[in-house]
């Protein structure tokens, strides 16, 4: 991209028409003082800030009004309309999430027109939803699903599409994207050019024939798409998921040759919980060990070795680079940048390539963890680097694309060969435990060890588990 | 060139002598201008009558950002299905639109006007280039307007590119900022934050040309023509099944069959009023009058004659209005589409009175929850057409079909 | 593409952006531009255009996919457009529909293999008193019979005949 940013420019891409209605968060509301006005929702009186969408004011009465197209990190969109509500003195209904409170409003959420104009945006958008529910891997975490079972949809009041119109786009290794799904909310569009300022995703077409597609509507995987997956995150349907390894992971379990080790990064440790019912953030880290044991990983360990390779590694660049630079006097490129993330290397190399100097030569964590496997386990253990597969746990979907760049295969293979997110690993770990649990409950391990967490939420040794234990353990569960 | 002449009537226009509708102004203060503005009662002329007075008031109060400037908008997007009178305004009034701008630009302080005009005018962008480049020359456009000190102002020509939805104002500048022309969210309004983020008034081409005219024969004048709460005379754009289609003017109230007799068009079937985004008015009702407490419209008078199938007429209208849509918003994106699928069903007699009306239960929902006036009103001209021809709609065999 | 080509066409992006400004709000007119010069806007001139006025490449062409006068595949040197809408319906737009078909041997929404002719439909010219209204590029016809079709066409192959080599890549 040309451009340089003059200090004090605006860099953001947002469409302006976005930008000047991104409505500042609200603090505490009961703190603000100065610019307050009454809002009578259903019947209620609320006093908020000048500004604070119906929306906001709403949750402060705590009458709920669902939403589709509203995220709550994206500038406002309104264009799902399922959240409309009629204000007093206003002919037509007006978005919830789009309107700013700026006088003294009678507002009410639930009245016929209301509740019809919602049914009616819900079987129009399901007119065009395409696949059942129980294939999808959103099924049961999904928005458009949950507000049809609010709103009571028990027929396809327009119709509903019986056959694809939209091939399945699974062409990068990290983001599926299946437009039979999507709903045209634009969340993904939002985040992709507002927050992280890739730009990779763009509605296309206009009318019906609208579609969120990419340049060209070429294939994910050849785009400038840094693999972030934030799309995902924020998609509210089943239209963008990662795209999945696990089969391909069984498959490698189920094979008695192959010795399948695993590295599981710090993050995911955390984060598993909250795929069982868990606070998000509740320390996994033993349980996760046993249970990846259990599910049939020869081998697990701590990606944090490899991270002090890392650094170890980036350290003494650096160090090498001042000495270049300070003694020497030679041109070195300054600062020097980290190239951990997969994401951010990616997004150098398009966006900014006068700045790939500036990398770290070090490899990833990741890839280091790889390459030490394949190479000196692989050694130690006598085992053939071809027969050893290796399987990264990691919070971010781009460490999926990291895993098969073409040069990542120091040991003369492939270094890592699959890279799984935490909600795959959970729903890997669902899908075994469940014949487990017996099993599970006598031995004081998993289920056992978790229970116990739980509920004191306390932070325990766990007498089974730890990185050693399973490093070192040579023993493959019983199946 | 075209050499396109289909006025009629005489037009009051040709009465204006263009430049004092400005001389007038520049001798009044802004408060002023706009105070002689609302009190003709003007309302804009592309459909919607807002009062234009309130809307430069808005403008005029609203704050510019540092560095920046408030803007002048001619809404030249003229799109609506049977709606040409910007055509012939812009061809041979050129003059009084621009000065018009000029005069709202003088009243809330704007530096900057556009004149957006919609793609396929691209052949009246010589014309209008000239009679820009000779107003600068006269004066009339430039620094110091007239000689008046501190007046800046300058108009430049925005082509569209083929989109109806563009004539609704946000679109409109969503499409000046180089956005696809998909409407906002309202409020903020663009005259508190329009082009660029700065204050802007978008007007359409006849409601800045009555604006020279009102300044210059004086909002007494124009107040007396018309109806109480529709004041002034309009242009009408009259085609289909009648003798004499071209551009009439008449005074706001007029009742349709008044109207009809003039453009010979007395034994019409039905009338679309105000195009495809109107509604349709069957020929019981052809006592109705045409002006903002009956019956409001831009100018679009489709006259059709007896033997007309109206689920023709409907299906043409439903057709355009799911090529136009903009496809941001559910209602309109996916209603439109349901709505051309439900007069298909018709045609093929396969809709049963169930179906019908949950199509037209659909339609309130559109007019309802639609972002904005496009999906607001495209399902009029079906309701309209189901609510007066039912008859003729339901239960077709194949010898009807088309 | 020929390198010189897209060198051209690179210079072309330039100076339409010195002419238009280095600003966002300066796509459109510098869209309009390139089409009305090369007939479309191609991937590469949309990645030129998106490199100059510092967007993405996808944005413009998500503009681009949005306005019925721009297209990025490659259209024919006339754009023939006839109007659809009810009033032309109501005279009778459909046999001049016809005759366009027959007379240049493309439906609506193609291109000619020699690239001289598109046919697509228009919603309304604004000519709704004087149908069925043309619009071939920047001429509009009015009042247009299927007798008048041949004659227009042919029309139009002289002016191509006479400009070929300077229009075609022009």
């Amino acid at each position: 991209m040309s451009g340089e940013v003059k200090a004090g420019e605006d860099t953001s891409r947002a469409p302006r028409s976005q930008k000047i209605q991104q409505i500042p968060a609200m603090g505490d509301v009961s703190q603000m003082i100065g610019g307050q006005i009454t809002v009578n929702i259903d019947g209620q009186d609320v006093r908020v800030p000048m500004g604070t969408t119906l929306l906001d004011a709403a949750k402060l009465v705590g009458v709920r009004i669902p939403t589709l197209c509203h995220h709550p990190d994206l500038c406002v969109a309104g264009v799902c309309r399922v959240c409309v509500v009629e204000v007093e003195g206003q002919r037509a209904l007006q978005a919830a999430c789009a309107f700013p409170v700026t006088g003294s409003l009678k507002v009410k959420t639930h009245t016929r027109k209301v509740r019809q104009a919602r049914r009616h945006v819900l079987d129009l958008l399901l007119s065009t939803h395409y696949g059942e529910c129980y294939s999808c891997k959103r099924n049961n975490n999904c928005e458009l699903q949950a507000l049809a079972k609010e709103y009571g949809v028990d027929f396809y009041r327009f119709g509903h599409v019986t056959e694809s119109q939209y091939p399945k786009d699974e062409s990068s290794y990290s983001v599926v994207r299946d437009m039979d799904k999507c709903i045209l909310c634009r969340r993904c569009v939002r985040t992709c050019i507002d927050v992280q300022e890739v730009g990779v995703l763009e509605a296309v077409g206009r009318s019906n024939k609208t579609r969120i597609s990419t340049y060209l509507d070429k294939p994910l995987g050849d785009v400038v798409c840094i693999n972030c997956g934030q799309c995902i995150n924020r998609c509210p349907t089943g239209a963008l998921h990662a795209n999945d390894t696990s089969d391909e992971v069984w498959r490698a379990i189920d094979d008695p040759k192959k010795h399948v080790v695993i590295q599981t990064a710090p993050s995911p440790r955390a984060g598993i919980g909250e795929c069982f019912g868990l606070e998000p953030g509740t320390p996994m880290t033993y349980q996760l060990n046993t249970a990846l044991k259990l599910a049939g990983f020869d081998k697990v360990f701590d990606t944090n070795f490899t991270a002090d390779l890392t650094i170890i590694e980036e350290g003494t660049e650096l160090l090498l680079r001042l000495y270049k630079a300070l003694v020497k006097k030679e041109e070195v490129a300054f600062p020097q940048f980290t190239s951990c993330s997969p994401g951010w290397v990616k997004y150098l190399e398009h966006f900014y390539p006068e700045y790939i100097p500036n990398l770290s030569s070090a490899k990833s964590p990741q890839q280091m963890f790889g390459a030490v496997i394949k190479t000196y386990y692989a050694k130690l253990n006598n085992i053939d680097p071809k027969d050893i597969v290796t399987v990264a746990l990691m919070p971010c979907s781009a460490k999926k694309f990291e895993c098969n760049r073409p040069e990542m295969a120091d040991s003369g293979v492939k270094d890592v060969d699959y890279g799984l997110t935490t909600r795959e690993m959970a729903q890997m770990i669902k899908e075994r435990a469940a014949s487990w649990k017996p099993r599970c409950a006598r031995s004081s391990n998993w289920c056992a060890a978790s229970r116990s967490r739980n509920c004191s939420n306390t932070r325990t040794s766990s007498p089974c588990a730890g990185l050693r234990a399973c490093a070192t353990s040579s023993c493959r569960s019983p199946p | 060139m075209n050499p396109i002449n289909s006025k009629k009537t005489p037009l009051t226009f040709d009465t204006i002598e263009p430049g004092t509708g400005l001389a007038a102004a520049l001798t009044k203060s802004r408060a002023d201008i706009i105070g002689e503005v609302a009190a003709s009662n003007l309302r804009g002329r592309g459909g919607a009558g807002f009062p234009t007075g309130t809307k430069w008031n808005l403008a005029a109060a609203a704050r510019v950002g540092e560095g920046h400037s408030k803007y002048v908008v001619c809404n030249a997007d003229e799109g609506e299905p049977g709606t040409f009178k910007d055509r012939v305004l812009l061809l041979d009034y050129a003059d009084l639109v621009f000065e018009g701008m000029t005069i709202a630009a003088r009243a809330i302080g704007a530096t900057k006007g556009i004149l957006y005009l919609r793609g396929e005018y691209v052949y009246m962008r010589p014309h209008l280039d000239g009679v820009l480049e000779r107003r600068r020359q006269a004066g009339l456009l430039g620094a110091a307007i007239l000689g008046t000190a501190g007046f800046d102002f300058d108009i430049e020509i925005r082509m569209g590119a083929g989109a109806y939805v563009c004539g609704e104002e946000t679109a409109l500048i969503e499409s000046l900022e180089g956005h696809r022309g998909e409407p906002r969210n309202r409020p903020p309004f663009p005259v508190d934050t329009g082009f660029l983020g700065q204050p802007t008034v978008v007007n359409n081409v006849e409601t800045l040309a009555s604006v020279a005219a009102i300044l210059s024969k004086g909002a007494a004048w124009f107040k007396a023509i018309g109806t109480e709460r529709s004041a002034g005379f309009k242009l009408f754009s009259v085609s289909g099944d009648c003798t004499d289609p071209g551009v009439y003017e008449f005074p706001l109230g007029i009742t349709i069959a008044a109207l009809l007799a003039k453009v010979g068009g007395s034994n019409a079937k039905a009338v679309q009023i105000g195009g495809a985004s109107g509604q349709c008015v069957p020929a019981s009702q052809f006592g109705r009058t045409i002006a903002f407490e009956d019956i409001a419209t831009g100018g679009s008078i489709i006259v059709f004659g007896q033997g007309r199938d109206m689920l023709h007429v409907a299906k043409n209208f439903m057709e355009f209005f799911v090529e136009e849509s903009c496809g941001q918003c559910t209602p309109c994106r996916a209603g439109n589409a349901r709505l051309l699928d439900g007069i298909e069903r018709l045609e093929r007699g396969e809709c049963s009175t169930t179906y019908l009306s949950e199509l037209l239960a659909l339609c309130e929902t559109m007019q309802l929850a639609s972002k904005c006036g496009l999906g607001q009103s495209s399902p009029n001209a079906f309701v309209s057409i189901v609510t007066h021809f039912q008859d003729e709609l339901l239960g077709r065999t194949a010898a009807q079909a088309h | 593409m020929l390198v010189s080509q897209q060198q051209k066409l690179q210079d072309d992006i330039r100076s339409l952006v010195g002419t238009h400004g280095r600003t966002r709000a300066a796509l459109m007119p510098v869209l309009q531009d390139l089409q009305r010069k090369y007939s479309s806007v191609s991937d590469f001139a949309m990645q030129v255009v998106a490199d100059e006025l510092g967007i993405h490449p996808a944005e413009v062409y998500g503009v681009v996919s949005f306005y019925a006068f721009l297209h990025h595949e490659p259209r024919g040197r006339f754009q023939v457009r006839l109007c659809q809408t009810i009033s032309c319906d109501l005279a009778s737009k459909a046999r001049v529909a016809r005759q366009l078909e027959n007379e240049l041997g493309i439906a609506f929404g193609q291109t000619t293999p020699d690239g001289r002719f598109s046919l697509e439909w228009a919603s309304c010219l604004g000519m709704c008193d004087q149908g069925p209204a043309l619009l071939v590029n920047d001429r509009v016809y009015t009042r247009v019979s299927p007798e008048q079709v041949h004659q227009i066409i042919e029309d139009c192959r002289r002016v191509f005949g006479a400009h070929a080599v300077q229009q075609v890549h022009a």
